[in-house]
């Protein structure tokens, strides 16, 4: 590849957390923590990811629509950070926006026209007769007529609006173009006639672009490579086929198996995550999947089913998290008529096991001895006992080590941060799990 | 930089004339900024020229001699403020909507659903234009004075057609009085109204687009100003430099401007956010570009429907200072005049009755006019 | 051919809507958002109601209950629960159904919850409005109630106000509230639409585990047709406040039978040829044209389609399988086999499966061939010719 249009290195936006009238920073929350990835001219990049996960303030901050807290962006060469007024502003001309809402981002005062051109005008092109020509002429190549220069926007539907939008972006002849959910608010029969739109007019004029949706199956029509986030980080990225046919990432199998199939027989095989999206001011250590992922890796001393497991794992996470009240579990699982302020050690911690939902007695003797222990502080209300109880026996290396997003062997281009991949040393990777080095996944034709 | 070559992808991308990929925009950069519309020329022109022929009567003229002779035309101050704040209506209201038809007809349709403000709006167009011109047409009240004319009923109740709405103790006729109230009226409403709602409006943007000490300071000072006793200070100027309309005006103006800062400055917060205001600036537009052309027009749908209720309010405080007495002595306010009809209500109940019955249909049709105002030009 | 038309009447639905109209009036003129809708839901079984925003769904499913302000609403028609006319039930008899027996979840939990109570508070006043018990056993409830929709440590949760929660953790909440009556129906209008994938399948699962549990029948409203093929038993398109089709949910993904219902199949990422978009717009609720409503758009048109009323509900021939890409030619043969297999399967022994296939096209009626829609038409072309 030459050089990419668009080089983003270790992107980070942190937002400061603050308390008290002197406005003492106590934290930060990390919303982009590190992401970094190229664009070349003319392709288009699918960033993807639950809300939350950071993919729009990533792109915001690549594009320094809010100023990004550490990293570099290059575009084209130049270091979009370090740039002053004058040339962000020109940079502003190089690199558009497509936003979600097609209602909320025209101006409802101002006629689409108007909208259309603004950015001319503020560019400095004075000339009233001729915004309105390139307006006009624009308007019409998305789709419009020349006639609706003069409409507010008021006066179209969601999918007229969105191509107004991409008109918008257009006018000042972009080499890149940030869509961020254009299509997520429009219906499904008008969704592809926007995509297509956005396509021709992409390839007619070379435009790169990113894409970002929380919508797979839309990003799979019109990004040709594909990054996925989860808590301000790139997990995984890939040619957008690859990425839909082998997955190497835990957490982009279960975004892939939840998508809704629109086939009635097709098996539901979706991948439950367990708990949910932790705080991105205190992000997990190590994987920052770990505390979801359903093949977090077992120490080597550790031999149960990877569902028993995660379940152990879960009840640790609920334990630390201070996520469980002894006193309600047991008034839920007393009987009728009683508080539960009755039952003994042994009881409370039955019925904590329940509702852990943890196998009695979990099949790896180590680790039940562990449950047994911690399960019984707990009922005692030695919560740090507890906790102790698990820390030796479980553990798991993702919470230890850090992975980095390193190439996938035999396929080009695909680009993984997970330890079932490229394990630390040290640390065993269950067979059915084993990827390295093998001609993996369904093979390609 | 990149924008060194506008465009890229070359050879498809030019001759297409008016096609945006055709845009020179290194000669867009080097032709610089062009200067201001012609609008905003003119605006500035003519208001320079008011403030000229202010400074020729205070400088050159002698106090009581007309400013302009044709029309004998006096420059006072509240006058020459009605005339300012005409054509700063003109250019800012009237200009607008004459130029984005399109946008006009849409409010007026939405506006039109209301029956009764309709017919106040066209009640309130009368008292506007028959303030404006009446007192060069019909002579002042004092003028009028003929003893042997007093206290004729009005034509409704048995009196002649010479004096259509009758006489008072002076024999003026009440028409000349009420044509007068309506010029004091249209002053204290509209002088006070575009004094306080622009005060409010710079100072609630500002708070809201600045943010931070800007905010709170300016707010402080609008918990400070809403706690202060504007009446007893006006009692006390009064007393000081005796009344006058233009201290009453001033002090309205000055004094009640914190209802509508705070409104804009929470309406100027959520429009801030709003993703248009974002989509401007990831076009390249700086701060003042925002503010003027998104958050100010965004913003105006309260800012009218406060500026329009509040005239009715200040109207209606000057009637009652001139009932009480406080009133300006050389005007003919309606108030004045309903006080003065107070001791002939038994004989004479149209002196005080007619004046008060236009002082109650102007205040109602303002507020007619307030309420549709609010529930048209709010797009949806 | 309407041999296939026998409606397994059996046991009478749960829910029956007949005729259903809502209209609107506005100072534009009466909008007829819903014009005369008609389906039925047998306890147990899940319909989904679909359509694109403006097809009327959302109000169909608020009419049921009359959620819908009236005025300016207007409803008519008949909505039978249970055999009771809904339309005509008071306005008290309505609120005691409403949640107790018909209970609704709403597309936006942010919206649902009362910011200034606790969760728990919330759930047990509902359990308190249906049943007479002390605040702490509607409390107990609703921490069973909490428990049931998977929430983790329900008893602290209970004291959690909505802010506190994830949007998905609000979704299950407001499962619980539904759920405290134990009601017979429940209506969910786009409950997963403002979720994450993720999310949403753990709440789509979710409601199948609750449903089976209770026993209850649920009317889905979506706009997202894989969710359709999740959830749904049988399904209602709506189109411009007219039913396109009504079909068993493999029928409908397998054979769908009218042009808009292969359209809106059509524009799915993946699906056959994407024929892509479906061009033009919605037609005017308050003056919609005669004949058809989806004629102005809809390849297939003929003039008879822009005439008239909107076609009646037609039977749709087991044979046209469109996913084969071919036309069987001859029905008696090439229906037999699956005549058979419906038949079977109505027959097994727990479930009766609504099989009615009805499609509001004319090619579905007597005077044309439904084999007509099976040729390969661009949709740009909108001017569909007569066929032979």
């Amino acid at each position: 590849m030459s050089d990419p249009l668009l080089s983003v290195r270790d992107l980070e936006k942190h937002y400061p957390l603050t308390e008290g009238i002197l406005n003492r920073q106590v934290g930060s929350v990390r919303a982009v923590d590190g992401v970094s990835f190229d664009l070349a001219a003319g392709e288009t990049l699918g960033l993807v990811g639950e809300s939350g996960c950071g993919k729009s303030t990533a792109a915001t901050a690549a594009l320094r629509l809010e100023e990004p807290t550490g990293g570099t962006v290059l575009f084209d060469g130049d270091d979009v950070t370090a740039f002053d007024d004058s040339e962000l502003k020109r940079f502003r001309r190089e690199a558009q926006l497509i936003f979600q809402d097609p209602t909320s981002s025209f101006d409802p005062r101002m006629s689409v026209g108007e909208s259309v051109t603004e950015a001319l005008r503020v560019h400095g092109i004075s000339d009233r007769a001729r915004r309105r020509a390139v307006g006009e002429d624009l308007l019409e190549r998305v789709g419009l007529a020349a006639e609706d220069y003069d409409r507010y926007p008021h006066e179209f539907s969601g999918g007229q609006r969105q191509r107004i939008a991409v008109a918008r972006a257009l006018v000042v002849n972009p080499r890149l173009v940030v869509a961020d959910e254009p299509v997520s608010a429009l219906d499904v029969s008008v969704k592809s006639a926007v995509l297509d739109l956005l396509a021709d007019l992409q390839a007619e004029f070379g435009i790169a672009m990113v894409f970002i949706s929380h919508d797979l199956s839309v990003v799979r029509e019109v990004a040709d490579r594909v990054a996925v986030m989860y808590l301000g980080e790139i997990v995984e990225m890939a040619p957008t086929e690859r990425l839909f046919e082998a997955p190497e990432h835990p957490y982009t199998e279960a975004l892939l198996s939840a998508i809704p199939q629109p086939d009635p027989d097709a098996p539901a095989r979706t991948i439950q995550l367990s708990g949910s999206v932790p705080s991105a001011s205190d992000p997990p250590s190590g994987c920052r999947f770990h505390t979801r992922c359903p093949k977090a890796i077992q120490p080597a001393t550790v031999d149960l089913t990877q569902e028993t497991w995660r379940r152990v794992l879960d009840a640790r996470e609920r334990i630390a998290g201070d996520d469980v009240d002894v006193a309600a579990v047991r008034e839920l699982r007393a009987p009728a008529g009683d508080d539960g302020t009755a039952l003994g050690t042994a009881e409370t911690a039955a019925a904590l096991r329940e509702e852990f939902d943890l196998p009695d007695p979990v099949d790896d003797p180590a680790v039940e001895t562990a449950v047994t222990e911690a399960l019984s502080a707990l009922a005692d209300g030695d919560r740090e006992g507890a906790l102790a109880a698990l820390s030796e026996t479980v553990t798991t290396p993702c919470e230890v080590h850090e992975p980095t997003r390193q190439s996938v062997a035999g396929s080009p281009g695909h680009d993984v941060a997970c330890h079932l991949r490229h394990p630390p040393s040290g640390v065993r990777v269950p067979d059915d799990e084993r990827r390295v080095g093998d001609a993996d996944g369904p093979s390609e034709p | 930089m990149a924008g060194d070559e506008p465009a890229p992808d070359g050879g498809t991308a030019r001759g297409a004339g008016t096609g945006f990929e055709g845009i020179d925009w290194t000669a867009v950069d080097d032709a610089g900024s062009a200067g201001p519309s012609a609008a905003v020329t003119a605006e500035v022109l003519v208001l320079l020229g008011l403030a000229a022929a202010l400074v020729y009567d205070y400088v050159v003229l002698a106090n009581e001699a007309p400013t302009v002779g044709v029309v004998g035309w006096d420059v006072t101050g509240v006058e020459w403020l009605l005339v300012v704040v005409l054509v700063v209506g003109a250019f800012h209201a009237a200009l607008p909507l004459a130029r984005n038809r399109r946008l006009t007809a849409y409010y007026w349709r939405q506006f039109r659903k209301n029956r009764a403000a309709v017919v106040s709006l066209g009640f309130l167009g009368v008292v506007f234009l028959v303030g404006l011109v009446g007192p060069l047409i019909w002579t002042a009240p004092n003028e009028a004075i003929d003893y042997a004319a007093a206290y004729q009923p009005p034509v409704f109740a048995g009196g002649s057609w010479e004096h259509a709405l009758g006489t008072d103790a002076q024999g003026r006729p009440i028409w000349h009085l009420i044509v007068y109230g309506m010029r004091v009226s249209l002053e204290v409403g509209l002088i006070s109204m575009v004094f306080a709602i622009s005060i409010g409006t710079v100072v609630g943007t500002a708070a809201a687009y600045f943010g931070g000490y800007v905010d709170e300071a300016l707010m402080r000072y609008v918990d400070l100003q809403q706690t202060f006793p504007v009446f007893i200070l006006l009692l006390l100027l009064i007393y000081l430099y005796g009344a006058s309309l233009l201290l009453i005006i001033a002090l309205y103006g000055l004094f009640s401007w914190e209802g509508t800062a705070r409104l804009v400055r929470s309406e100027a917060l959520q429009r801030g956010e709003e993703a248009y205001v974002r989509a401007a600036e990831a076009t390249g537009a700086g701060r003042w570009w925002t503010i003027r052309r998104h958050l100010i027009p965004n913003v105006s749908s309260t800012v009218i429907t406060a500026a329009t209720l509040s005239i009715p309010v200040f109207i209606l405080g000057e009637a009652s200072l001139s009932f009480l007495g406080f009133g300006d002595p050389d005007v003919f306010s309606w108030g004045r005049t309903i006080s003065a009809g107070r001791s002939d209500l038994p004989n004479a109940p149209w002196i005080s009755t007619i004046p008060g019955l236009f002082l109650f249909l102007t205040v109602l049709a303002f507020n007619f006019v307030g309420d549709a105002l609010r529930d048209a030009i709010d797009p949806r | 051919m309407s041999r296939h038309h026998t409606t397994t009447d059996q046991t009478e639905p749960l829910l029956r809507v007949t005729d259903l109209r809502t209209q609107f009036r506005t100072d534009d003129g009466v909008v007829r958002a819903v014009d005369g809708v008609s389906f039925g839901l047998n306890a147990g079984e899940t319909v989904c109601l679909v359509g694109e925003s403006g097809s009327g769904k959302t109000v169909t499913a608020e009419s049921i209950t009359r959620l819908v302000d009236c005025p300016p609403g207007e409803i008519s028609g008949r909505i039978e629960f249970r055999g009771e006319d809904l339309t005509a039930a008071s306005e008290d008899r309505l609120r005691s159904l409403r949640g107790a027996e018909i209970a609704h979840v709403f597309q936006n939990p942010q919206d649902a919850l009362n910011p200034v109570h606790t969760v728990g508070w919330q759930v047990a006043e509902v359990v308190q409005i249906h049943e007479s018990v002390s605040r702490r056993a509607a409390r107990k409830r609703a921490v069973d109630l909490l428990d049931r929709v998977d929430i983790p440590d329900p008893a602290a949760t209970a004291d959690a106000y909505p802010h506190e929660l994830s949007g998905g953790m609000k979704q299950r909440v407001l499962v619980a509230v539904a759920l405290a009556g134990e009601p017979d129906l429940l209506i969910a209008d786009e409950p997963t639409t403002a979720l994450d994938v993720t999310i949403q399948a753990q709440i789509l699962d979710l409601i199948a585990d609750l449903q089976a549990e209770f026993d209850m029948a649920v009317l889905f409203v979506t706009h997202d047709l894989g969710v359709v093929a999740r959830v749904a038993d049988r399904v209602v398109v709506l189109y411009a406040g007219k039913v396109m089709e009504r079909a068993p949910v493999d029928r409908l993904f397998d054979a769908p039978a009218h042009p808009y219902s292969r359209a809106l199949l059509a524009c799915l990422p993946g699906r056959g040829e994407s024929n892509g978009a479906i061009p033009g717009n919605l037609p005017d609720a308050t003056d919609p044209p005669p004949g058809c409503r989806f004629a102005s758009r809809c390849p297939f048109a003929v003039e008879d389609c822009h005439e008239g009323d909107h076609p009646p509900l037609a039977p749709v021939a087991e044979d046209t399988d469109v996913e084969a890409g071919a036309t069987v030619g001859d029905p008696p043969a090439g229906s037999a086999p699956l005549a058979a297999s419906s038949a079977e399967r109505s027959a097994s022994p727990d479930a009766g499966p609504d099989r009615e296939h009805v499609a509001a096209c004319l090619f579905h009626g007597e005077d044309y061939d439904a084999a007509h829609l099976d040729r390969e038409v661009a949709w740009s072309a909108a001017e569909g010719d007569h066929g032979e």
